[in-house]
């Protein structure tokens, strides 16, 4: 008796192969076809660079953007030593001899997977960002003068928005490879790929971020001792295709600005990139019990009181009041809300007016800078979200979280 | 799929060995699904030769929104529909004016095209009506999405979905020498 199972068994393994006619036709077809490379982007590629296709739009950009940052934000507070023979400390150091690199990779999103291709220059510290190009089929994003700018070759139009909003700034710094020695269950298994020879030391490890659960598969060079593989998954477990994969990364000592200029076409206009926050972030940002009243206060006097109030609470590790102002930490330990960089400020210099608005489905949105001198005396500009809404208690305002990185600035 | 991906970024820059390397890895794939739907592996060959000749004009401009692997597939199976559909046609015409055609299960080639361990599989499917024998191929050899089978028939997916089961129990039941087809 034949069921469906045996049915579609059988269906599965149908295999009808191709005759050499047919190899014959498509072949000549192949050999006879003019495939003129018309990708539109490429005349505008510096020479020797192989530029792809990544995150479309900036809802991909932010999701890999923060994909990175929050790791840090995270891995930062769990601290758990290796016992393993490789040491992450020769890594870092290795690291530090150069200050740019040019990754190629691929990102993985709701509309497939996409390639990446990005040049990126570190500050003088080595774990932010100071320059940076990236180019994707209809996506272009530059960095010029602390602005982060992104041509999007379907609009044609240049969207600005300030600060430095890369996604790259922890990327293969110092400071990622401190934090993934420091994950909980970080492994370091020394071998050789088979293929070439080389000794490679493959390094996994897993971490339950604010976002969700993320997964990681580094590889170094055991030689140079440099990371030259990432593959991140948002699962604990490595399942499935990566969300993202860093396939190539190659180390510069330097490199001129031209590698990271990019001019859009003559005449393209230029116009400021819309504040706005994911959705998937407005559940944590509605709660009524958390944020300020905002009754009473203009938009500028709310953002100000709310965001000196949030700093104040971290200078003196509130941990209490950081999770009502700013609810987004609702998931965070407590212990993890330690280990996030903002609990090394130590003064606010200042906080400024609202530079940029938008809006989301709970209300206004506004972004404010504020500077800020850390403990260790750097002094740094960070942009902050306040997201206000009403409620049944009124009107009233939330820190919805850091937009872009912060930068490094001169007192 | 990240192969896919580089295979159709090189394709799109004008590599030619990208698109050998797409038509040698899915050849067999997309022969096999072409017969299976229209019984008939010479007008399968021709089929994905189109497929690819079409492929190739689109290099520069192609736009791979899933995986390479569907959208080959997706073509073949509207290219074995509209050849379905003028052979019908065709037959149609014909029986108008001379003899009735053979029945797709007394189709000469099954055992040829399908092997003997494969024929009575292969006869089966070709008594199935082309919608039904279309949503099962497409289900179970290509592995598409009902709604996707839907869009593609332009039904509903209620309707793929009933053509799938009766389908399938049209195959087992001839399969199994309860009835013939």
């Amino acid at each position: 008796m034949k069921d469906t199972r045996y049915i579609s068994r059988a269906i599965r393994q149908l295999h009808i192969p191709a005759s050499p006619k047919l190899d014959d036709r498509v072949r000549r077809k192949i050999a006879e076809a003019a495939l003129a490379p018309t990708a539109p982007s490429d005349p505008e590629f510096t020479p020797g660079q192989v530029f792809a296709l990544f995150m479309k739009r900036k809802f991909i950009r932010y999701t890999f953007a923060t994909t990175l940052g929050l790791v840090l934000l995270v891995a930062l507070v769990l601290n758990h030593s290796t016992t393993s023979a490789w040491a992450m400390d020769q890594a870092i150091e290795a690291l530090k001899k150069y200050k740019a690199i040019h990754v190629t990779g691929y990102v993985n999103n709701n509309s497939g997977i996409t390639p990446l291709d990005a040049w990126a220059r570190s500050d003088s510290t080595g774990n932010l960002v100071a320059t940076g190009l990236a180019k994707a089929g209809n996506i272009t994003i530059w960095i010029k003068d602390n602005n982060t700018y992104t041509y999007d070759h379907a609009d044609n139009t240049v969207f600005v928005e300030p600060g430095i909003n890369f996604g790259f700034d922890f990327c293969f710094s110092p400071k990622l490879l401190a934090v993934i020695a420091k994950m909980k269950d970080y492994k370091a298994v020394e071998g050789e790929d088979p293929a070439t020879g080389q000794k490679r030391v493959i390094v996994t490890c897993s971490i339950q971020n604010l976002d969700g659960p993320e997964s990681f598969f580094v590889e170094f060079d055991a030689r140079t001792r440099l990371l030259v593989k990432m593959r991140i998954w948002h699962n604990l477990k490595q399942e499935g295709p990566p969300k993202i994969e860093f396939e190539k990364i190659f180390y510069f000592a330097d490199l001129p600005d031209s590698a990271f200029s990019f001019q859009p076409p003559a005449g393209t206009p230029f116009t400021n990139m819309p504040l706005w926050v994911p959705q998937a972030n407005l559940s944590l940002l509605s709660d009524p019990k958390s944020g300020i009243s905002t009754e009473g206060m203009s938009q500028e006097q709310a953002c100000q009181k709310i965001l000196d109030q949030l700093w104040a609470a971290f200078i003196t590790k509130d941990l209490a009041r950081i999770h009502q102002l700013f609810p987004r930490t609702a998931t965070y330990s407590d212990e993890m809300l330690r280990g996030m960089d903002d609990f090394e400020v130590g003064q606010v210099l200042k906080i400024g007016g609202i530079e940029r608005t938008g809006s989301s489905k709970l209300g206004p949105l506004a972004l404010v800078p504020s500077w800020i001198r850390y403990r260790d005396g750097a002094v740094r500009e960070i942009w902050m979200i306040v997201q206000f809404r009403e409620t049944d208690q009124g009107r009233s305002c939330v820190v919805h979280g850091q937009h872009g990185y912060a930068l490094n600035v001169k007192e | 799929m990240l192969r896919e991906i580089q295979l159709v970024w090189r394709f799109n820059r004008g590599h030619k060995d990208a698109v050998s390397e797409i038509y040698e890895h899915y050849k067999h794939q997309l022969v096999t699904l072409a017969a299976a739907l229209l019984v008939d592996k010479s007008e399968a060959e021709d089929v994905v030769h189109d497929v690819f000749v079409g492929f190739i004009q689109s290099a520069g401009r192609f736009r791979l929104t899933g995986s390479l692997k569907g959208f080959l597939a997706t073509c073949v199976a509207n290219r074995a529909r509209n050849r379905n559909k003028s052979k019908r046609k065709d037959i149609h015409n014909a029986t108008n004016i001379v003899e009735p055609a053979v029945s797709d299960n007394e189709h000469p080639d099954l055992a040829a095209m399908f092997g003997e361990e494969q024929k009575q599989m292969g006869a089966a499917l070709a008594g199935l009506p082309y919608e039904q024998r279309e949503a099962v191929i497409l289900r179970l050899r290509a592995g598409m999405r009902f709604g996707d089978i839907a869009q593609l028939q332009g039904v509903s997916t209620n309707t793929v979905q009933g053509r799938y089961r009766y389908g399938l129990e049209k195959l087992k039941t001839h399969l199994n020498g309860q009835i013939s087809l």
